[in-house]
């Protein structure tokens, strides 16, 4: 089996064949061809391999473009179109805007400030000032001490208030307020009138029990049992 | 002319892959459109003999979402007939299991070629298809890369994750084999 010694020549002859060569190389290659047996027998083998090769299909262009990721002007790769990929890599080298740094300060700092709203907003809840609408702080407080030091007392008052038929249709906190204002415009006499009355009440239940007295036909079944 | 029907065969692959990223699909069409056979046929020397679209497709879809990792090293066709190939080495892995790929082995060549013979009309050319069938299958694919291809050396190596002086030695000793066989 006889070779060409040019083997640069040799290397060159699926290039001939494929027209990669530049015009001056192919010339250079022809003319070597020409004369050398070895290389023109070589030529002719790699051009049957060339035409031995099996067919492959018909690509459908519009099919493949249809499937192909489009770029954003995020830089997101979306699918459009109707092919069916098989390869789900589409969003593997895409960036969600979840992975931006400056979004993600955000949402931690949205959620800081959120936490911390609540936080006050929950204190003004649980304090009785706001509750019935007093400022926290400040002249009126000093102003006005006694409804300071009395509104906690209605409050109990008013929370008996309906198992004596005296309930306030306003709700629990207005019927405090309104019993405290009244308390106040009472005067000492009326005061010491007031508490004399309610010594006198018998609202509480003697320490001892009555004794009841057992059905007539339980005295047998009384006696059975001693 | 129209700028927006203005034809772009005269723009390189790295051109068109930029305007496709500036949000141009026509780019992406013409891109296809000019290694899509190319594709077909890599696959088709390489053995691939079902499905061959759907491969063609999938490779363009996996390109085409990872353009940002191509640095222009090698040709785009290049890169593409490189994506191609692992995933065609994925495909012949996941079928072996279950035994429906058409192997280029030795043994199944013969058959697999006897079957061509109506495609291939000439008792030359189902020889010359054995003879690259008894091939290694490192020769077999730098010798068809190369001839069939035509791809450089420096582009094999490139597909083949190997050095152009080890494609340049699988291809001569592929040919001194496929001469070999036609000699007898």
């Amino acid at each position: 089996m006889n070779e060409c010694a040019r083997t640069e020549l040799r290397d060159a002859l699926p290039d001939l064949i494929h027209g990669r060569l530049d015009a001056v190389r192919a010339v250079e290659v022809e003319t070597h061809v020409a004369s050398c047996p070895a290389c023109v027998a070589e030529l002719e083998l790699l051009r049957a391999v060339v035409a031995s090769a099996p067919a492959a299909p018909a690509m459908d262009v519009g099919r493949i473009v249809a499937s192909l990721p489009t770029p954003t002007r995020h830089g997101l790769l979306l699918h459009e179109g109707g092919g069916q990929p098989s390869v789900r890599s589409v969003l593997h080298g895409s960036r969600t805007m979840w992975s931006r740094p400056i979004v993600r300060i955000a949402a931690a700092a949205a959620i800081v400030s959120a936490g911390g709203l609540s936080l006050l907003v929950g204190r003004d809840v649980l304090n009785p000032e706001t509750q019935v609408g007093q400022p926290r702080a400040g002249v009126a407080t000093v102003d006005k001490p006694t409804a300071q030091v009395v509104a906690p007392s209605p409050v109990v008052v008013a929370s008996v208030a309906p198992d004596t038929g005296g309930g306030q249709p306003s709700g629990v906190a207005n019927a405090g307020l309104s019993l405290a204002s009244e308390t106040q415009e009472l005067s000492d006499d009326h005061l010491t009138t007031l508490l004399s009355e309610m010594e006198l009440m018998d609202g509480m239940p003697s320490a001892e029990p009555d004794i009841i007295a057992p059905a007539i036909g339980d005295t047998e079944s009384a006696g059975e049992l001693k | 002319m129209n700028p927006g029907s203005r034809s772009s065969a005269e723009d390189t692959d790295l051109v068109l892959i930029e305007r496709w990223r500036g949000g141009e699909s026509r780019a992406a069409s013409e891109l296809v459109r000019r290694h899509a056979d190319a594709l077909a046929r890599f696959a088709t020397s390489a053995g691939e003999r079902e499905e061959i679209e759907e491969l063609v497709q999938d490779t363009f879809v996996r390109a085409f979402s990872s353009l940002h990792a191509f640095r222009g090293d090698a040709s785009f066709r290049t890169w593409l007939f490189t994506i191609e190939r692992r995933l065609m080495l994925d495909r012949r892995r996941s079928e072996k299991r279950r035994q429906n790929m058409v192997r280029i082995e030795n043994s199944e060549a013969a058959t697999e070629y006897d079957a061509l013979d109506g495609m291939v009309a000439q008792e030359t050319a189902t020889r010359v298809r054995r003879s690259v069938a008894t091939l290694s299958p490192m020769q077999r694919e730098v010798f068809t890369m190369r001839v069939e291809q035509g791809l450089s050396y420096r582009e094999i190596a490139v597909i083949l994750e190997t050095t152009e002086g080890a494609a340049r030695v699988h291809y001569h000793n592929a040919i001194r084999a496929v001469k070999e066989f036609l000699d007898e």
